[in-house]
């Protein structure tokens, strides 16, 4: 009983880090494809478009909203000891630093994300990937690069648009809500965020862009077995890349603190 | 010089033992239909050809090439030689048929935007679907999805052409039709060869010009299709008769 116990744990670590593996791989060869000729500008449109623009309504509202109730929660807790005033700064310094690269993160992932593995995994199931192949087109050139791209550079984007979004939401509940004077709110914003706060949340946004599309593409690649198969690599992308996101993140943040 | 040639190939996946010293010599100019029952290694096969797959054991040569002593990026030019039509077609079905056709010579040819479209148009005129150029693929019938697919394989003038089944699912008719395509297509490019992976006896009699029998990974009989009725293997018997009895097992 013992031994099976032991054995199933250590299949799981083999399967872990045979993952881990080939995330690797996939990452350095798709990187060295994005600087290779020959460079997919129309593919790269398409993907930069797919995943920003077709995201911004999530995004919008998403932030909108976490801004708002994070004011609520906020202004709770500080009025105990009657510090409202640090509502705004503080909503403003978590949207920032964690709430808009995170957050942004996991809903691109659960709506580009999952779809970047569905769409590859139905073109591998389909042979569409062994004829991208039989032409003499690598498919991580054609395909994964181009993702790669639109992770990076959107995920960013979108953090940047949730956060203002977030205060410009917090503000209006502080201001119409919970009736914290206008002056109360924004005092002192700039003097608790700096431009290393945004900094930060910007190249994390950018990691977990590259992160989320890699766990897409990987998972769409790996596909076998028919529809089943593409079901559920698109339920473990979208798992694996949320969880791989959180994890992430905190280990960055440990190393820009020390 | 043979077209492509296999010498002694073997191939396992995991403790599936594909290919089992595969012997063949494809010959060039004409039309060799390679049958034997499905899960035989048939697919397999022609994924080595193209230098998709590696070999455990053996060496393979397309022309005077060989393919098993390539790095990554001449295996690429070699697969440019080739054109492949897939089984169920695996047309881009995010692509209009026009850019699915244009896809290889945009890929890797200098052509200009005007010769694309000549050429494009000029491989779906015999095939019957100049009408369906600005279609979806989703939009076509099983058998239009395989002359579309029969066009892109041709439209970049390759040396070999492969076909991995092409006439499974289609009903008798469209089989026939398809049949009829593929000899013609052979007929107008006399410098082709064409290599036909099918398990339809009456096809293999009705435009075949060399036939391949495979079993077990192995070849059991390689040579003009008249060969098929006079055989005395009773393997390659109970196949081209189609019966349940015989030394083949069915599980």
């Amino acid at each position: 009983m013992i031994v099976g116990l032991v054995s199933q744990l250590g299949a799981r670590l083999l399967a872990s880090v045979e993952t881990l593996g080939s995330a690797l791989r996939l990452g350095v060869a798709g990187s060295l494809e994005i600087v290779r000729p020959p460079w997919r500008w129309a593919e790269t449109m398409k993907q930069l478009e797919f995943v920003g623009v077709q995201s911004l309504s999530i995004v919008l509202i998403t932030g909108a909203f976490t801004g708002g109730v994070f004011a609520l929660q906020g202004y709770e807790g500080f009025s105990i000891f009657g510090a409202e005033v640090l509502t705004g700064s503080t909503v403003t310094l978590a949207l920032t630093r964690e709430l808009g690269p995170a957050l942004t993160a996991v809903l691109v992932a659960g709506r580009a994300g999952s779809a970047m593995a569905a769409e590859i995994g139905t073109m591998k199931v389909t042979e569409q990937v062994d004829a991208l192949e039989s032409m003499a087109v690598d498919p991580v050139d054609y395909l994964v690069a181009p993702r790669l791209v639109a992770g990076t550079v959107m995920v960013p984007a979108l953090a940047m648009i949730f956060t203002a979004i977030g205060i410009v939401g917090a503000y209006l509940v502080g201001i119409y809500v919970l009736h914290i004077p206008k002056g109360a709110f924004i005092y002192r914003i700039e003097w608790y965020v700096d431009p290393d706060d945004c900094l930060l949340g910007l190249a994390k946004a950018a990691v977990f862009g590259f992160t989320l599309a890699l766990v897409g593409c990987m998972k769409g690649l790996g596909v076998a077995g028919g529809a089943e198969g593409v079901g559920r690599a698109t339920t473990e992308a979208v798992v694996l890349s949320s969880v791989s996101i959180l994890v992430i993140d905190y280990f960055l943040t440990w190393w820009w603190m020390t | 010089m043979d077209a492509i040639r296999f010498e002694g190939v073997e191939k396992s996946f995991g403790q599936h033992h594909v290919l089992r010293g595969l012997d063949l010599a494809i010959p060039r100019g004409c039309i060799t239909m390679v049958i034997g029952r499905s899960g035989t290694g048939k697919s397999v096969m022609l994924k080595h050809a193209m230098g998709l797959l590696r070999p455990e054991k053996g060496r393979i040569w397309v022309g005077s090439e060989e393919v098993t002593a390539l790095d990554k990026r001449q295996l690429r030019t070699l697969r440019l030689r080739f054109g492949m039509v897939f089984q169920h077609g695996a047309l881009f079905d995010s692509m209009t048929v026009r850019q699915n056709v244009a896809f290889p010579l945009r890929e890797h040819t200098p052509l200009s935007e005007a010769e694309v479209q000549e050429r494009v148009r000029a491989v779906l005129g015999p095939v019957g679907l100049l009408f369906a150029i600005d279609k979806m693929p989703g939009e076509l019938s099983g058998g239009m999805r395989k002359r579309v697919a029969l066009a892109r394989a041709l439209v970049h003038r390759p040396e070999i052409l492969l076909y991995d089944e092409p006439t499974t699912g289609l009903d008798p008719i469209l089989t026939a039709q398809v049949d009829r395509l593929i000899r013609d297509t052979q007929d107008r490019h006399p410098d082709m060869t064409s290599v036909v992976i099918s398990h339809d006896m009456q096809a293999t009699f009705r435009i075949a010009d060399h036939v391949a029998f495979l079993h077990d990974g192995k070849v059991l009989l390689a040579g003009p299709p008249g060969r098929l009725e006079t055989t005395e293997d009773p393997r390659v018997r109970q196949f081209v008769e189609g019966r349940l009895d015989g030394p083949i097992g069915v599980e």
